[in-house]
């Protein structure tokens, strides 16, 4: 413990330390601005150079697989677009209802509560997820 | 002109309060730290109502405050999708599959499961990937509530509010570990709600209630034609059509992101109980409900409010400064920078205490073992995890400030996330679920899958939205479960003895596995 609040303690101090030598160091006048060092400008230019490079390749593996992959996606694309309410709203009403009927009757009582120190109503996970999923279910209705 | 708001004695009071409070609640708990068992998964001995405040308040960020509000101001209702369609399914799913399953294997992380199921490959793949990944947000996190928040509303310059929040929060994880990090979210979230209320009620009392509200917006014109409407239809050119939410961010996003997240699952694999995992997961789907009022309401509120001021935004991130500085009176606006704080807190200590157990457990000691070493011992691996912690708050102050200047923060993150959440829950999936999955196929979806999300982003218009992030996760995560099915089938099925206790059925009545975790928690 008390090595602990002297680590802290150190620790604070070089935090504070660091944060005035950097805020000193960043003061900004015109007098200050200096012409990077020849080291920083190298890892500057290879930087760009690798920057632009896996810009470039990106570049080549969207041109390459266009053709590939666009009929895929496309016609199912076209085909989703036609397709809106009532489906969303079933949809997304259906994950919720979903979920709340297969807690409740696709898993066993046992294995849902596993764990629990004592049985009552209060401490069964199937009415827990009942209660949870409620207001999801009223706001999607709502909107 | 820049307008700053200088704030009253009472606010800086709650909130030096509330910062103190927290510091020495987080450091207090550091007494019961003697073994990485303690400082990364609480020595199993979490109750579920501390896990559930802990996951909300993990979950919901300072950035969520900014972002979902700014969604929510320029698209409407639908920007709440991520809380609601976007949480609870996914955290039931996550509460019945996969916490009971992580929870008796005895695992520390989620890339360790993978690598007793799959192979060490998969296992570094995913902690490298997730280690980027919580880095860059809490860079990210950092830089937002220090110059979008603390900077628009008071003026303090940002890299003071980075140091400042990243010293305190980094000092308790770093001294407390994972039960330091719960037991301050669990008042990080009693802080957030008070203030998140505060400002919802007095949005809602200012545009003249909900009713009122609506009927001003819709009388805005064809813009704003569909801001009560929560599933947009296809055409639409926003980021959240109805497929994309429901099938990319309901089935896949959310669920990656419920169950393979290790900042939501970690708090559970510190539960005292299987009861109190399933519990605490319920429990936090249950809270998570109220947040879109909280985040998303109030930018539905500013559209009116503010255009009754006449003021007009061009920039979405600044809904909620802007709301606090024109309408919270003092007191309120102590509370409220008080609850901000609690969001970006709580989510830089889980982010930072998930990080450095992944580190420690997926990759130091991998390496530490490849070297020809000893696997490092309870003593050793705390001694690492404090180093690590330490290490990744430093460096994610230092750089917050660049890696934040990409554009459109909230976005951007799901973007980074979609990129490899489809192909991880697959491999996930499939390998507690199907036992032939073997690890040259949870290798083979993983890689693929990736590569598979890079080349859906690089085609263009390839999917009917702006920013194709939920198609994105949607169809990758089709793709990794056909390549590891059929790279499984492929390939030699692997031995009973190495899956047994890792896949569906046999972990529950699996002896050997329930003696070791005995032994683990003891």
């Amino acid at each position: 413990m008390k090595n602990i609040w002297t680590t802290i303690l150190i620790l604070a101090i070089l935090l504070i330390s660091g944060v005035c030598i950097s805020q000193e160091t960043n003061t900004g006048t015109v007098k200050e601005i200096e012409i990077p060092k020849p080291e920083v400008s190298v890892f500057f230019h290879l930087g760009d150079r690798i920057v632009s490079g896996w810009l470039s390749f990106l570049d080549w593996l969207g041109k390459t697989f266009e053709p590939i992959i666009g009929p895929i996606f496309r016609p199912i694309n076209k085909f989703l677009e036609r397709t809106y309410q009532p489906w969303a709203k079933i949809c997304a009403l259906g994950l919720f209802v979903g979920t709340m009927l297969w807690v409740w009757f696709g898993m066993k009582k046992e294995y849902v509560n596993l764990g629990r120190n004592k049985e009552s109503i209060w401490t069964d996970l199937r009415w827990w997820t009942i209660i949870s999923m409620l207001p999801h279910i009223i706001v999607y209705l709502y909107f | 002109m820049v307008e700053y708001i200088s704030l009253h004695w009472i606010d800086l009071t709650i909130i030096g309060v509330y910062m103190v409070g927290c510091f020495i609640l987080g450091v207090f708990t550091s007494k019961y730290i003697e073994n990485a068992g303690d400082f990364f998964i609480a020595g199993k001995a979490l109750p579920f109502w501390a896990i559930a405040f802990s996951i909300v308040v993990s979950d919901i960020g300072a950035l969520d405050f900014v972002g979902v509000a700014g969604n929510a101001y320029r698209y409407g209702v639908s920007a709440a999708n991520f809380d609601w369609l976007g949480s609870m399914p996914a955290m039931v799913f996550a509460a019945f599959i996969f916490v009971p399953y992580f929870w008796r294997s005895g695992v520390f992380t989620i890339p360790e499961f993978l690598g007793r199921r799959y192979n060490t490959a998969v296992q570094v793949i995913n902690a490298l990937i997730w280690t980027s990944v919580m880095l860059l947000s809490l860079m990210i996190m950092l830089w937002t509530t220090a110059d979008d928040l603390v900077y628009t509303i008071l003026g303090y310059k940002p890299i003071y509010t980075v140091w400042v929040m990243a010293g305190v929060t980094g000092l308790y994880t770093f001294a407390g570990g994972l039960s330091a990090v719960v037991m301050t979210d669990v008042v990080q979230l009693i802080v957030m709600y008070v203030g998140g209320l505060a400002l919802l009620f007095l949005s809602l009392w200012e545009v003249g209630g909900w009713s009122i509200m609506r009927a001003k917006i819709e009388s805005y014109g064809p813009e704003f034609a569909n801001h009560f409407t929560i599933l947009l239809p296809n055409s639409t050119e926003n980021p959240f059509p109805w497929t994309g939410i429901v099938f990319g961010l309901g089935i896949v996003l959310a669920i990656a992101y419920m169950s393979g997240n290790q900042a939501i699952v970690h708090r559970t694999l510190g539960a005292r109980s299987e009861w109190d995992a399933k519990a605490g997961m319920l429990m936090a789907g249950f809270l998570k409900s109220f947040i879109p009022l909280m985040v998303a309401l109030p930018g539905l509120c500013a559209i009116v409010y503010l255009r009754e001021k006449n003021i007009i935004l061009h920039e979405q991130d600044k809904v909620i400064p802007t709301m606090i500085r024109m309408m919270l009176p003092p007191g309120l606006r102590g509370l409220m920078f008080a609850a901000l704080f609690a969001a970006l807190m709580s989510s830089i200590s889980g982010t930072l205490s998930s990080a450095s157990t992944i580190f420690v457990t997926d990759i130091f000691n991998k390496l530490w073992i490849l070297s020809g070493r000893k696997p490092l011992d309870e003593k050793q691996g705390l001694y690492i995890g404090r180093g690590f912690t330490l290490f990744l708050i430093i460096s994610s102050a230092l750089f917050a400030e660049q890696i934040s200047r990409v554009g459109g923060i909230y976005n951007f993150i799901q973007t980074i996330l979609s990129l490899f959440q489809g192909p991880s829950l697959a491999i996930l999936l499939l390998g507690i679920l199907w036992k032939r999955a073997t690890r040259w196929g949870g290798l083979a979806g993983l890689v693929l899958g990736v590569f598979f999300c890079f080349i859906l982003w690089c085609v263009p218009d390839l999917f009917p939205a702006e920013d194709p992030f939920l198609f994105v996760s949607m169809w990758s995560f089709v793709f990794a479960i056909i390549v590891t099915v059929v790279v499984s089938l492929l390939t030699k099925p692997e031995p009973e003895e190495k899956i047994r206790g890792l896949v569906w059925g046999s972990v529950v009545h699996d002896e050997t596995v329930q003696k070791a975790l005995s032994e683990r928690v003891q």
